[in-house]
């Protein structure tokens, strides 16, 4: 606050001096304003001829350089940033469509990578299945066949068994005939009585 | 008016008429070497990216060329330099009056007459040039009643006549104003300051007053050259196109 007193003391002290400097001037000046007749100056017609003619001077020289040289340049300048401001946003514009462009091709080429990809597995599980499904026929086949050779063994086993089983039986006939009733069979006509019966029997069944 | 007085600084008489060059051409020279400095400099720059100076140039040209494409349109870039050129002495000689001892050279009627009548005549000679007796119909505004017709065109013609009278008229009238004025405010304060005793306070008013003044008077000088210059725009306009 003190600093600012001071200073505006300092200014008021400047401006006093300056003041009277300034009065002592305006009286003597006025004092010949007085002598030369007063009025204001810009009704003296003795100096309108020389303010025209260098007032007519100065534009000339103005409009001159100005038009042939100051404003074309500007207008060069300002007509060069334009163009080359149009020139970078345009560039941009390219780069940007290219970078989709790429993006797009980016995308397509993901999509198809997908697609090839997704292809090759469906192959590969397809193949498998198909492996599997070989492996098992073959297996399966094998098995069958295996099973139906047991099959056809065993019913030949069973037939040779039902013929023995009739010779037994035709055997055990004759020696029940011979032995109850005292009958002498023949063993070869029981066996062919017998043989009938079991094959009515399992006729019957 | 001592601030007003022509003093030659180099007496030329040429077939009798006093030519000679005073503080006033002294002053009109200052400013046509500034500004040709000024935007020789910001001319020849040419960057992308302006500098300061550069910008200010750049700034000032857009400016008149704003002007010009809003007042008369695409059709005014044949009077950019008249107008620029207008812009630059005008605001020139009102900027270099806020110096202290300089000489403000728009404050003489003599000048800013030059400068109107150089417009005024630049509209009648390249509008009769070109419109030829169409020009006279800038006179005979559309849609008035016949009976009324006299009196209109008499009232169109005395404006079209005061035309320059008012443009310079106004120039000049402000910048005597506005200097007058500042010199009458620090007269109260000399006033003041030559009481003695404590009259020294007295005097603080009238120079911060003055201190206001002059930053409005930098404002004014800017509004008169951009007044001038759109009123120049507005009156050229009639050259280009007649609205009826």
């Amino acid at each position: 606050m003190s600093k600012m007193k001071t200073v505006l003391l300092a200014m008021s002290f400047a401006i006093l001096h300056a003041g009277y400097a300034l009065a002592e001037e305006v009286a003597a000046h006025g004092e010949a304003g007085v002598h030369k007749g007063g009025g204001m100056p810009q009704f003296n017609f003795e100096s309108w001829a020389g303010q025209i003619f260098w007032m007519v001077v100065f534009f000339i020289i103005l409009y001159t350089i100005f038009s042939k040289a100051v404003l074309p340049a500007i207008s060069d300048t300002l007509e060069t940033r334009k163009s080359h401001i149009e020139g970078h946003v345009k560039a941009a514009e390219i780069l940007s469509a290219e970078a989709e462009q790429i993006e797009t091709a980016l995308k397509e080429a993901l999509r198809n990578a997908g697609h090839k990809a997704s292809e090759e597995i469906q192959l590969v599980e397809n193949e498998a299945k198909a492996r599997n499904h070989d492996a098992l026929s073959s297996f399966r086949s094998r098995f069958e066949s295996d099973i139906s050779s047991a099959e056809g063994r065993i019913a030949k086993a069973c037939q040779n068994a039902m013929s023995d089983m009739d010779s037994i039986a035709a055997d055990i006939a004759t020696k029940m005939a011979e032995k109850i009733a005292g009958i002498k069979a023949d063993p070869s006509q029981a066996e062919t009585v017998v043989r009938s019966l079991s094959d009515k029997g399992r006729k019957a069944a | 008016m001592h601030q007003f007085q022509i003093s030659p600084i180099i007496p030329i008489e040429v077939g009798g008429w006093d030519i000679s060059f005073t503080n006033s051409s002294l002053w009109m020279l200052i400013g046509a070497v500034l500004s040709l400095v000024l935007l020789g400099v910001a001319a020849s720059r040419k960057s992308i990216v302006p500098g300061r100076i550069q910008l200010l140039g750049e700034e000032i040209y857009g400016f008149v060329e704003d002007l010009i494409t809003d007042n008369i349109g695409h059709k005014g870039r044949e009077y950019f330099p008249l107008v620029f050129t207008m812009f630059m002495i005008i605001i020139m000689g009102g900027m270099l009056g806020m110096l202290p001892y300089s000489f403000t050279y728009t404050s003489h009627l003599a000048v800013t007459g030059a400068l109107a009548f150089l417009v005024f005549f630049t509209v009648l000679m390249v509008g009769i040039a070109r419109h030829g007796t169409h020009f006279l119909h800038l006179f005979i505004p559309p849609g008035v009643p016949g009976w009324l017709l006299p009196l209109v065109v008499l009232i169109e013609i005395v404006s079209f006549i005061s035309r320059p009278i008012t443009l310079s008229v106004r120039l000049f009238a402000n910048m005597v104003a506005g200097h007058v004025l500042m010199k009458v405010v620090a007269g109260f304060g000399i006033m003041f300051a030559t009481m003695g005793g404590l009259g020294w306070l007295g005097s603080l008013l009238p120079v911060i007053f003055n201190v206001a003044i002059i930053g409005f008077e930098f404002f004014i000088a800017f509004i008169q050259a951009y007044v001038f210059a759109v009123l120049t725009c507005i009156y050229l306009k009639d050259t280009v196109e007649i609205a009826h």
